[in-house]
């Protein structure tokens, strides 16, 4: 029996008449997402580190997702936790709460599919997590389904999420085979079929694949070759619908993901409100109730807007920037209040918005941005600085202080800037404001006169020439200073200018 | 502060059959995790501190590093130096114990609170040319207008990088800090459960070096000659390689709380630091 439907996924072309899905099984989201998070805690994970989800029911604990590794030692889901430990010692267990998060993260990586395609789903049916995305009518961008699915398992895999991806013309077709392959990539020279894929694959009830198997059904093909009516009395209409579905024969309902807009929060008074106190605890309910529609979405806002009405003045508008992405309602409140103090509320204000204007990844940096804000709020813009650093020969140009608030504050900045060959010359680690004259009778002087006092020198390095840039030389026409690096007998090292007004000590070793 | 407790001495003492009445300056040898391992010593859950590799039998009372959780206050002896400024910090220490965390450490970030804290930033970067040290690090200018004096912004900004969990190193400037700004300090920096612990370095003007404060250790900093060796002090090339014609600074260890320094108070114990770094 052949089954009437393109189930390979070595299709080497889209067709515009045939509707083509991808599936994008994930078959250790759980612990991709455990693994990710702890990640971002800081903590030390591997690929190597094995990593089990447990639950605990009734004081027993039990196995419920595991790594690729894991499985490769004979670990199960709903093994005990005591003989998973026989079998490997797991480098760690993280107990089985993060279930709305993994959603949260499933929803996430959905919308980040649809840099692939406009439309994306997540697969409710019991199983490992999976997508669908419709590459219907995408075949200008993605004329070859085999490079799509390698894409689609390079880039998540760079991402440290493993997938198994399938095309096929349904939705269930693409997640049984995708489920069923055992390999991540797609190969042009592999053909799987539907026949032969698992009854597990089509993602029905456990107890259905068990009475199955009690009758030595095992594969789709062997099903679809069962008298559909006592099929249906035996196993339950969900089975059958589940292979008409794989099958074409009976229409799949998939809700697609929308990417939602930012959030916003209102809350309009019965009357003009002046009691400042008020004011503040309502911005304080509203960046609660904000912050928790952010965590949801695993999301952190890095720009405010608090717009207030008032009754007899135009609205009054705040914005807050932050440094890192934050949903932190207490904090997000503590910037809000200097703020929300300088609001002209005229005769009283009748309504608050506040809106999330531009939303960022939560990371690692989050702690560190609260804390740089805190510092902006009091010190100002220009109280807190990172060193830009200005390749420019000239030492006194060579440093630029960049206010965070301008730079945004941003570790990989960090990491981009790291590495990076510097000139091979030795700065001193105090450089004067105003250079002091120093009475040097040549070079290579035993002894030189600072601050009336005689320094015996040990050691000269240098002359090291450094001129002017061409265009300020043009202007001012100065030549450039030699300067050297002097060791007194005492240990102290000096950096001395030598120009044609004279000597000047511009810096030191402290 | 990094005293050892007395079983794991005891331990310790089981394992390597020795005796010693210096045991807690023997266990030098495991202020590294790589030297516990080697040890067969892995699994001691020892208090934190930063490794500075000084040698064996030297009395400083630190044999597992720098304490980290703790205030440690840093001066440059002669003030003389400064030339015109008011004084100088001792940046050269400052940058290499801040490099040290740095490779400890790979997140976390170095606050400069106070421009007279600040150093160069060309010598921040190492000898290999990274920048690790300069692109983690963010310089705090306390000098603002509002109604707030400069030394009561040196205090909160201080108190408030010592809290934050994003921060291993805050070196701030302590100029003008009595006993109870310098509480406040050692409690913001103390170590919690929740937090991980940082490195504190608070630097002051040689004047104030009778000062009363409440950090765990002071220390005196000032240039060193490699050709002026003195018979009274135990020197340890411990944090670089030597170099001949290089800046090289000794810092003295003045007071000590608690373990610390108890012996290296009576007989002037030195230990000699090296800033190595050829680019910056």
């Amino acid at each position: 029996m052949s089954l009437p439907i393109n189930t390979s996924n070595n299709a080497p072309r889209n067709t515009a008449a045939q509707r083509r899905l991808l599936a994008i099984v994930l078959p250790h989201w759980s612990v991709d997402c455990a693994r990710r998070s702890a990640r971002q805690r800081g903590q030390r994970i591997t690929e190597q580190t094995i990593m089990l989800i447990i639950r605990s029911h009734g004081g027993i604990r039990t196995v419920c997702a595991c790594c690729q590794r894991a499985s490769r030692c004979g670990i199960r889901p709903g093994m005990a936790l005591a003989h998973a430990r026989v079998l490997s010692p797991p480098r760690r267990i993280e107990e089985e709460e993060m279930q709305k998060r993994d959603m949260a993260l499933l929803r996430a990586c959905a919308i980040w599919c649809q840099r692939y395609a406009p439309i994306t789903m997540i697969e409710s049916t019991p199983g490992p997590a999976a997508i669908i995305v419709d590459i219907t009518g995408c075949e200008r961008v993605h004329p070859c389904e085999i490079r799509l699915m390698n894409r689609v398992v390079d880039e998540l895999a760079a991402r440290g999420v493993s997938a198994r991806v399938a095309t096929a013309s349904t939705a269930a077709a693409a997640v049984a085979i995708a489920q069923s392959s055992r390999q991540s990539k797609a190969n042009s020279n592999a053909t799987i079929n539907l026949e032969g894929c698992s009854v597990r694959a089509l993602r029905i009830d456990r107890d259905a694949i068990d009475s199955l198997a009690q009758v030595n059904v095992r594969t789709i093909g062997e099903l679809s070759k069962l008298p559909r009516t006592g099929a249906t009395i035996r196993y339950g209409s969900a089975v059958l619908r589940r292979l008409d579905e794989a099958l074409g024969f009976a229409a799949e309902y998939l809700q697609p993901i929308r990417s939602m807009p930012p959030p916003s929060m209102e809350r309009v008074f019965d009357g003009p409100v002046t009691n400042l106190e008020g004011i503040q605890l309502s911005v304080r309910f509203l960046l609660d109730a904000l912050c928790e529609q952010l965590n949801e979405r695993i999301r952190g806002g890095r720009e405010f807007e608090l717009v207030a009405t008032c009754a007899d003045a135009p609205a009054s508008s705040v914005r807050l920037t932050l440094g890192a992405p934050s949903c932190n309602a207490k904090h997000l409140a503590n910037m809000f209040a200097p703020m929300v103090e300088r609001i002209n509320m005229g005769v009283g204000v009748e309504s608050i918005r506040i809106s999330v204007l531009r939303m960022g990844r939560r990371g690692a940096g989050e702690a560190v941005g609260e804390w740089v804000d805190t510092l902006t709020a009091r010190l100002g813009n220009r109280g807190v600085f990172r060193a830009g650093f200005v390749e420019d020969h000239r030492p006194a140009h060579s440093i630029r202080w960049i206010p965070v608030s301008q730079s945004g504050f941003a570790l990989r900045i960090a990491t981009r800037d790291a590495m990076v060959k510097a000139v091979s010359a030795w700065r001193p680690s105090h450089q004067f404001m105003r250079p002091e004259q120093v009475i040097v009778s040549a070079p290579y002087a035993a002894r030189i006169v600072l601050r009336g006092r005689s320094v015996a020198i040990r050691h000269w390095v240098g002359p090291e020439r450094i001129v002017s840039s061409w265009e300020s030389s043009q202007t001012d026409n100065s030549e450039g200073c030699d300067f050297w690096r002097a060791e007194a007998e005492d240990g102290r090292w000096f950096w001395l200018r030598q120009a044609q007004s004279g000597w000047t000590l511009v810096g030191i070793w402290s | 502060m990094g005293r050892i407790p007395n079983e794991i001495i005891a331990r310790i003492a089981a394992l390597t059959k020795q005796k010693s009445p210096s045991l807690p300056y023997e266990v030098g040898h495991v202020e590294h995790p790589q030297e516990r391992e080697h040890h067969g010593l892995g699994d001691l859950e020892l208090p934190l501190g930063l490794p500075l590799g000084l040698p064996l039998g030297l009395p400083l009372g630190l044999p597992l590093g720098l304490p980290l959780g703790t205030v440690h206050e840093w001066m440059t002896r002669d003030d003389l130096d400064s030339h015109g400024e008011e004084w100088l910090a001792p940046h050269g220490v400052m940058i290499e114990l801040a490099w040290r965390m740095v490779r400890l450490d790979e997140v976390r970030l170095i606050a400069w609170i106070g421009r007279r804290t600040w150093p160069a930033p060309r010598a921040m970067i190492d000898a290999h040319g990274s920048r690790d040290l300069l692109a983690r690090s963010i310089f705090v200018d306390t000098h603002s207008n509002n109604r707030t004096s400069e030394r009561e912004n040196r205090i909160w900004a201080a108190q408030q990088s010592l809290s934050c969990d994003g921060t291993m190193v805050v070196v701030w400037d302590a100029s003008g800090f009595d006993m109870i700004a310098s509480r406040r300090m050692q409690l913001a920096a103390m170590r919690t459960e929740d937090r991980p612990p940082v490195l504190a370095l608070a630097v002051r003007p040689w004047r104030e070096r009778t000062t009363l404060s409440a950090a765990a250790t002071r220390w005196a900093v000032c240039a060193h000659s490699p050709h002026s060796q003195t018979t009274e002090s135990i020197e340890c090339e411990h944090l670089n390689s030597m170099h001949e014609h290089r800046p090289t600074w000794k810092a003295e260890l003045l007071r000590g709380r608690g373990s610390i320094g108890n012996d290296a108070a009576e007989n002037r114990k030195f230990f000699r630091a090296t800033w190595s770094w050829s680019g910056g």
